[in-house]
């Protein structure tokens, strides 16, 4: 399905939420819980956590359905209103002792990784590698190389959510780059 | 920045595809020819690859209908105070068991609730003059005497005043706690919980249109016979520490945090309120601390208190514990390095006068120092604060002679370390006070400021530093750092003098010990009558703010002459005022920070509005009438 076909989808399960037949915003939860749901256990580091912040971006999104104009993507206004409250979560977090952090991130479960009994232990490694560099990061260069590298989102959709110019959303994704591969330096790039 | 740099993000750009026309074609050229950029586009694109091979998480297949069923408890919860479909779903049923809710609600929460007075300090003295708030009403509504309080608005003795700043000043009772962070200076005057611990008999707690409780004239029962108000005679055992409970029932969830919590408990108590728990600001440790402070009409041109309830909920905001009654007294001042002073600082007669004036009518239950605890957007606080600001203040309780304005201080100061020279003293949340405020109510005269929490610790843990202001009409832009060694004044001719800066109540209205919360005020919108400029002027810590503002505030004198309300003409120079102030409201909100979040982000905010009780009481400045 092509983004205007989706985007027609969405449209069309937005009015009749607004109709107020509720079985389509379910329909909504049920199309972009796990896309957001990702996106969150990344910039969140934790999956209860994200968890959290997605059901409450969920029911933030419906009570200001009506508010939606439609000028961007469900997703992209979805998006920017999870990530506003996961980052409110990252700053309340970090005024406490940390009982999240890497502890979490070292029980992700994720779901459909199946690799062979040959590469389990490679991937495995590579994931926490990874995993690890992209904690290094600050949460800003996190969540902007998450929106394009995981979410593939293009700048201006970036831009939206979160608030930025698109000549900042350019800079910032590029420091990221670089940070990350500093962090990866050899793992990754093999020299 | 560098051509490195620059080239650098070219070719991340194109990587992305974002790249267009010339740039693409620079970029492109750039590649083929500089072989290091080739190796940097393709280490790029392996990370790129990585990220995208990330294992994806997936929610358990119960997770929408866990949703929808919080959704559709927040509908039942919130009987209306959610916006969007959610009102399309009410049903005769959802509207029987929310109206058992909030009958449940008002006999055993709201009632505990009101009783406390966790937010505004843990040593704020409970003046037994309290309970009086609904006497004074009483008394008030049965007196005709021009000796009665009302008719005595100028003159009132200031006596509770004394009360309060003898107890502020360190005579605390031996049971009274550790004052621990909970004085309520935020100065020069200090804000006192002005009621009693427990509900006030005969006074039950009302819900309100949205929910919560408010009381208005209408709750003060002539019959009540808890005696009267006597000024000036509060007893030690009678001030007691506040419980450190102001947001009771508004706490996070039993479980711990909330990954630890199942989503039934997410909605435990309150299901708005647990969850979307507005975060505390950044440095502190106070989950259940405001995010940000509001003054509207803080020292004289009262509103109806209904009105208040009206407009809150007119704009959907969830009030978690209102109608707490505060009142003024001198502040404790500090010395010169930054110790506190045992005794409080002398005001002025002036001063004294209007304070002890406001304190009476307070008492009296004629005027209200009100504070709102509530959950909202900064959108709808917006909203509610025009509304408010455009509302006439109730005529007849103006404090009839030229009070000195409270001012709230700005203070911008960045996280330690990082205050730059405009950035003044931290926290000096000061006043300074100049004269002038037009004395008959105007829909001109809505003060509206703010406080704003920051994320630096306090500057008194450093030595408290504070700051002072200047007259109206120069931008307040003290100089100044962080400690006693720092401090600047930028003495006006009007009175400036130390005051303790912190006003810890507000800054830490739950728990003293999180001394990392701290408040700031942020911005001013004040009316102003000083030099025979009565437009409006706002202060602000920084200049340029200031200066922006300041250009754009002056309102003809004749607006506010035209607006009076006895005037009866309050034409399009009034209007154009209100409009002038709306566009000023607007433009406060969208200059002060707000942290980062999205204007829809739910907070806790606290709003004191000088409230008075409807219907108004007929003014003791009026000629009387003639039965006749």
């Amino acid at each position: 399905m092509n983004k205007s076909m989706a985007s027609q989808d969405d449209q069309h399960l937005i009015r009749r939420t607004l109709d107020g037949q509720g079985d389509a915003f379910g329909q909504l939860i049920c199309k972009y819980q796990d896309r957001l749901y990702n996106g969150m256990v990344q910039i969140l580091r934790s999956e209860p956590e994200a968890e959290d912040v997605v059901q409450d971006a969920f029911v933030l999104a419906f009570t200001k359905l009506a508010s939606f104009q439609g000028n961007s993507a469900f997703f992209t206004w979805l998006y920017r209103i999870g990530y506003n409250v996961a980052i409110t979560r990252i700053r309340r977090r970090k005024n406490t002792v940390s009982l999240h952090g890497h502890k979490e991130m070292g029980q992700l479960d994720f779901a459909g990784v199946d690799p062979g009994p040959s590469d389990r232990l490679e991937k495995h490694e590579q994931v926490a590698q990874l995993q690890h560099a992209l904690d290094q990061l600050t949460d800003e260069h996190r969540a902007i190389l998450i929106l394009r590298e995981m979410e593939e989102l293009d700048y201006e959709a970036i831009a939206e959510i979160l608030n930025l110019p698109i000549g900042t959303v350019r800079s910032r994704l590029h420091r990221a780059r670089e940070q990350l591969r500093e962090q990866l330096g050899p793992i990754l790039h093999g020299n | 920045m560098s051509d490195v740099s620059q080239n650098e993000q070219l070719l991340s750009a194109l990587v992305d595809g974002e790249l267009k026309g010339e740039d693409r074609a620079r970029a492109e050229k750039l590649l083929a020819e500089n072989p290091q950029s080739q190796s940097l586009v393709q280490q790029w694109r392996r990370q790129s690859m990585a990220i995208k091979s990330l294992p994806k998480c997936q929610l358990d297949t119960g997770f929408a209908a866990r949703v929808m069923s919080v959704v559709s408890e927040k509908s039942r919860a919130s009987d209306g105070n959610l916006k969007g479909p959610l009102s399309q779903w009410r049903t005769g049923f959802a509207a029987i068991i929310t109206l058992a809710a909030m009958i449940l609600l008002t006999l055993f929460v709201f009632p505990r609730a009101m009783g406390k007075f966790g937010p505004l300090a843990s040593n704020v003295a409970v003046s037994p003059a309290v309970e009086s708030r609904d006497n004074g009403v009483r008394d008030n509504f049965k007196s005709d005497s021009p000796t009665a309080p009302v008719a005595g608005l100028p003159t009132a003795e200031p006596s509770g005043l004394v009360v309060e700043g003898e107890f502020q000043s360190g005579s605390e009772p031996a049971d009274m706690p550790e004052p621990s962070a909970a004085v309520l200076s935020n100065a020069p005057q200090q804000l006192v919980a002005h009621e009693s611990a427990e509900p006030p008999s005969g006074s039950d707690g009302r819900q309100s249109k949205n929910g919560a409780m408010s009381r208005s004239a209408k709750d003060y029962s002539p019959e009540d016979p808890s005696g009267k108000l006597e000024t000036g005679q509060a007893p030690p055992q009678m001030a007691k520490a506040l419980p450190s409970s102001a947001f009771s029932g508004v706490a996070a969830a039993p479980g711990g945090s909330s990954a630890q919590r199942t989503n039934a408990e997410r909605v435990v108590d309150n299901p708005v309120l647990a969850d979307f728990p507005p975060q505390a600001p950044s440095g502190s440790s106070n989950q259940d601390a405001v995010n940000q402070v509001f003054f509207v009409d803080f020292r004289a041109n009262a509103r109806p208190l209904e009105t208040v309830s009206e407009v809150l909920a007119q704009n959907q905001i969830q009030v978690i514990q209102d109608a707490e009654k505060l009142e003024l007294t001198p502040a404790t001042g500090n010395d010169e390095s930054g110790a506190r002073k045992e005794q409080p600082e002398a005001v002025s007669g002036e001063t004294q006068s209007e304070f002890a004036t406001l304190n009476s009518l307070t008492k009296q239950s004629v005027l209200g120092l009100e504070a709102f605890y509530v959950v909202a957007t900064r959108s709808q606080m917006r909203q509610a604060i025009q509304q408010l600001s455009n509302q006439a203040p109730v005529s007849g309780y103006q404090v009839p002679q030229q009070p000195s304005l409270v001012e709230m201080q700005i203070d911008k100061n960045q996280a330690a370390g990082q205050a730059d020279e405009k950035a003044v003293a931290p926290l000096g949340t000061g006043f300074s006070e100049f004269g002038g405020l037009p004395t008959s109510g105007d829909s001109m005269s809505g003060l509206v400021g703010e406080l704003e929490k920051k994320q630096t610790p306090s500057p008194l843990q450093e030595g408290g530093s504070f700051r002072q202001n200047e007259q109206l009409g120069s931008a307040g832009i003290g100089g100044g750092g962080r400690g006693g060694a720092d401090r600047q004044q930028n003495a006006s001719a009007t009175q400036l003098r130390p005051y303790e800066s912190s006003n810890q109540a507000l800054r830490n209205p739950r728990s003293s010990s999180d001394s990392s919360y701290p408040i700031e005020p942020d911005v001013l919108i004040a009316p102003s009558a000083a030099d025979g400029d009565k437009g409006l002027a706002l202060k602000s810590a920084n200049q340029d703010s200031a200066s922006r503002f300041a250009s754009r505030s002056a309102v003809p004198p004749d607006a506010i002459q035209q607006n009076q309300p006895d005037s009866g003409q309050a034409g399009d120079v009034g209007n154009s005022a209100a409009n002038q102030q709306a566009a000023l409201i607007d433009e406060l909100f969208s200059e002060t920070d707000s942290d980062g979040e999205s204007d829809e982000t739910l907070r806790k905010y606290l709003l004191l509005v000088r409230t008075a009780p409807t219907p108004p009481l007929e003014s003791p400045t009026a000629p009387a009438k003639n039965p006749d």
